[in-house]
């Protein structure tokens, strides 16, 4: 069922028995599994069903230190979220992710890689993708002209990802969301503020506006954040009537962690011969799965690395955008450049890929647990009252570090191999130089304001993702994150989400049986 | 970055074919002064500069004999040929990277084998 909130009356009381602030990859992720499922759902979505520029404008931010892009287009405010403009890339975390790594400061989840297993399957069909597999030698199989590049296999691997279509969740699971008869979807809700219980344990309900001027109650048994990491921090950060400092922020942990995947261009690759490489190349909305060369466990450990991973590009004659200059303001517009690249219908099918000598070589590193790193509220409000957020990139020497070595162990195994030759670019050369230049950029991937840790001192949320010391409120998404991996969030956010929607189900089975 | 183009540079190709008919002189006219992976991965002013790059940063290594000294290990070539020689070289450049025995030169991640005979080339051109 759908409701535009600004067509209902003013002050309206809706209630459920859960209540999901937010309808991007995680809102409507969470919603899904609760289909023809004996429970009112309330799903709010601040914007409506297209992009518009008022609601983007309710996303605007500062941001210092590292210089990051537009907080208000590099993410979307409109039902089905940042899915609107994603590229698809999907990679499962690594098993090391989840560890406490010593050269790592804050590093460590309070859950197991494994624990995600069952629902990174889950999450496959949500994005269309293809069989849960990860494992080179399947795809190798099905494809003999995927050769990899001869490494030293204790050294470096080949990380495999698959490509969602992409599954713009807006379009693919609007009918299904609106014609749900236990789902209840409103537009047009932007969530301002959670109100505490008198106990200031519980949520007690949650107040929506929009730029209609209506101001409506929501009222849940369990209420899910889910509207992105930035949003998910400036909430609870909001939220400060009774607790002064923002709901679930009685350690300052809320905004902090802030983490991206770092994104730049770090290099060349010049073989001695020209060799094809359709393994490692991505064709938009065409390939379907491809690997990066990423680096082993055991050198993580032994050379103190973050995970990070190296792509290849052909080299066709220009040097590589760098995305943070090129990156456009107009969230609008670029949402519309993907929907007609997507509807063209000459679209190359995956074809016999040329042989080059020179390929480009790409960086995308998880960004340290850095406290400092982190949302915190402006002065500045919203068109709704609402204060804007200040995003603080702080990025530290251990990443500058990591991609320095990364690339100093890629050209080692090439020269190994005999196959060519690596030249890392100028910024990485002087190795006394800890300075991040201005072309370093990140994915757009939002991850850890709300992070993950048994400890309320150390973290927001618990390990089934509750925020600590309220009951009945949870994250969802990849604010949880406690790391940020190598690999982009989408997939492993749903996952976690799938998690969190099971753990609420059956906190409602619980309450049953308590209530018998 | 700069685009490098991948052309043998005619010198180049004089030494080797100059070595391959007359024989047996080291100094100037061998493989030595030829590193064979680089040669395909840039020109001949990129060889050049890392060269001299690398004689900057080696004041011990500055001469051609010098060169030639380590790059022979202290033995004779003067009768071998050239594919003896590239053999030579080859396992060399390869226990470099092996034992991290490298150098960083203009970005470029070499082994020291071949960055000394980048040096050599650099002395004749």
């Amino acid at each position: 069922m759908h409701t535009d909130a600004r067509q209902i009356d003013n002050n309206s009381i809706i209630e459920g028995d859960v209540c999901i602030i937010g309808a991007g990859a995680a809102g409507i992720s969470f919603a899904l599994q609760w289909l023809n499922k004996p429970h009112k759902v309330l799903l709010l979505e601040g914007g409506g069903f297209e992009p518009e520029q008022a609601m983007q404008d309710l996303y605007k931010g500062k941001s210092t230190g590292q210089r990051y892009y537009p907080l208000h287009s590099s993410r979307l405010h409109f039902f089905g979220g940042t899915t609107g403009h994603w590229a698809g890339f999907c990679a499962d975390f690594d098993p090391l992710d989840f560890k406490e790594r010593s050269w790592v400061p804050n590093s460590g989840w309070p859950i197991e890689r494994a624990t995600l297993d069952p629902f990174y399957e889950r999450a496959h069909k949500i994005i269309e993708l293809g069989p849960y597999r990860y494992d080179l030698e399947y795809w190798q199989q099905q494809d003999p002209s995927r050769k990899h590049l001869p490494f030293d296999n204790d050294i470096l691997w080949n990380k495999v990802w698959q490509f969602s279509p992409p599954t713009r969740f807006g379009t693919k699971y609007k009918d299904t969301i609106v014609n749900a008869s236990n789902i209840h979807l409103y537009t047009y809700a932007n969530a301002t503020e959670l109100v505490l219980d008198d106990n200031d344990h519980s949520i007690r309900h949650v107040v929506v506006k929009n730029l209609a001027g209506k101001t409506h109650t929501v009222r849940a048994r369990y209420y899910i954040l889910a509207c992105c990491s930035i949003q998910n921090a400036r909430l609870l950060l909001s939220s400060n009537t009774r607790a002064k400092h923002g709901i679930g922020n009685d350690h300052d942990q809320v905004g902090r962690y802030f983490m991206e995947h770092l994104e730049i261009n770090s290099g060349d690759l010049f073989f001695k011969d020209e060799i094809k490489l359709p393994l490692y190349l991505w064709d938009p909305f065409v390939t379907r799965m491809r690997a990066e060369i990423a680096f082993t466990e055991q050198v993580q450990q032994r050379e103190q690395l973050l995970n990070g991973t190296i792509s290849l590009t052909p080299y066709t004659g220009q040097d590589p955008e760098v995305y943070i200059d090129t990156f456009s303001e107009d969230a609008i517009g670029r949402v519309k450049e993907w929907d007609e690249y997507e509807k063209k219908p000459n679209k190359r099918k995956p074809e016999d890929p040329d042989a080059f000598k020179h390929y480009n070589l790409f960086t995308r590193l998880e960004q340290s647990p850095n406290p400092n790193s982190r949302i915190t509220l402006d002065t500045e409000k919203d068109a709704m009252g609402m204060p804007r957020v200040s995003l603080h990139w702080d990025l530290l020497a251990l990443e500058k570090n990591t991609i320095r070595k990364m690339y100093h162990i890629l050209g080692q195994q090439m020269g190994i191999s005999g196959l060519g030759r690596v030249r890392v670019m100028e910024w990485l050369r002087d190795e006394k130089d800890d300075v991040w230049p201005p072309i370093v950029g990140g994915g757009w991937h939002h991850m850890g304001t709300t992070r993950m840790h048994n400890d309320p001192k150390k973290g927001v949320v618990d390990a089934n993702c509750k925020v600590h010391g309220i009951d009945n409120l949870f994250a969802a998404g990849a604010s949880c994150f406690s790391t940020a991996a190598a690999v982009n969030p989408t997939m492993t956010l749903i996952a976690l989400t799938l998690r969190l929607s099971d753990h609420v189900s059956t906190r409602f089975t619980n309450d049953s049986a308590i209530d018998l | 970055m700069q685009r490098r183009t991948f052309i043998k540079s005619t010198l180049v190709t004089t030494l080797a074919l100059t070595f391959q008919s007359c024989g047996p002189t080291l100094k100037g006219n061998s493989a030595f002064y030829y590193p064979e992976v680089m040669m395909n991965c840039t020109d001949e002013e990129g060889l050049v500069e890392l060269g001299k790059r690398y004689r900057e940063q080696h004041p011990p290594e500055q001469t051609e004999d010098s060169l030639l000294k380590a790059l022979s290990d202290g033995k004779d070539f003067s009768d071998e040929t050239k594919g003896t020689i590239q053999d030579h070289l080859s396992i060399h450049v390869r226990q470099d990277f092996l034992q991290k025995n490298i150098v960083i030169l203009d970005g470029w991640i070499l082994s020291v084998t071949e960055a000394r005979q980048c040096a050599l080339f650099s002395l004749i051109t």
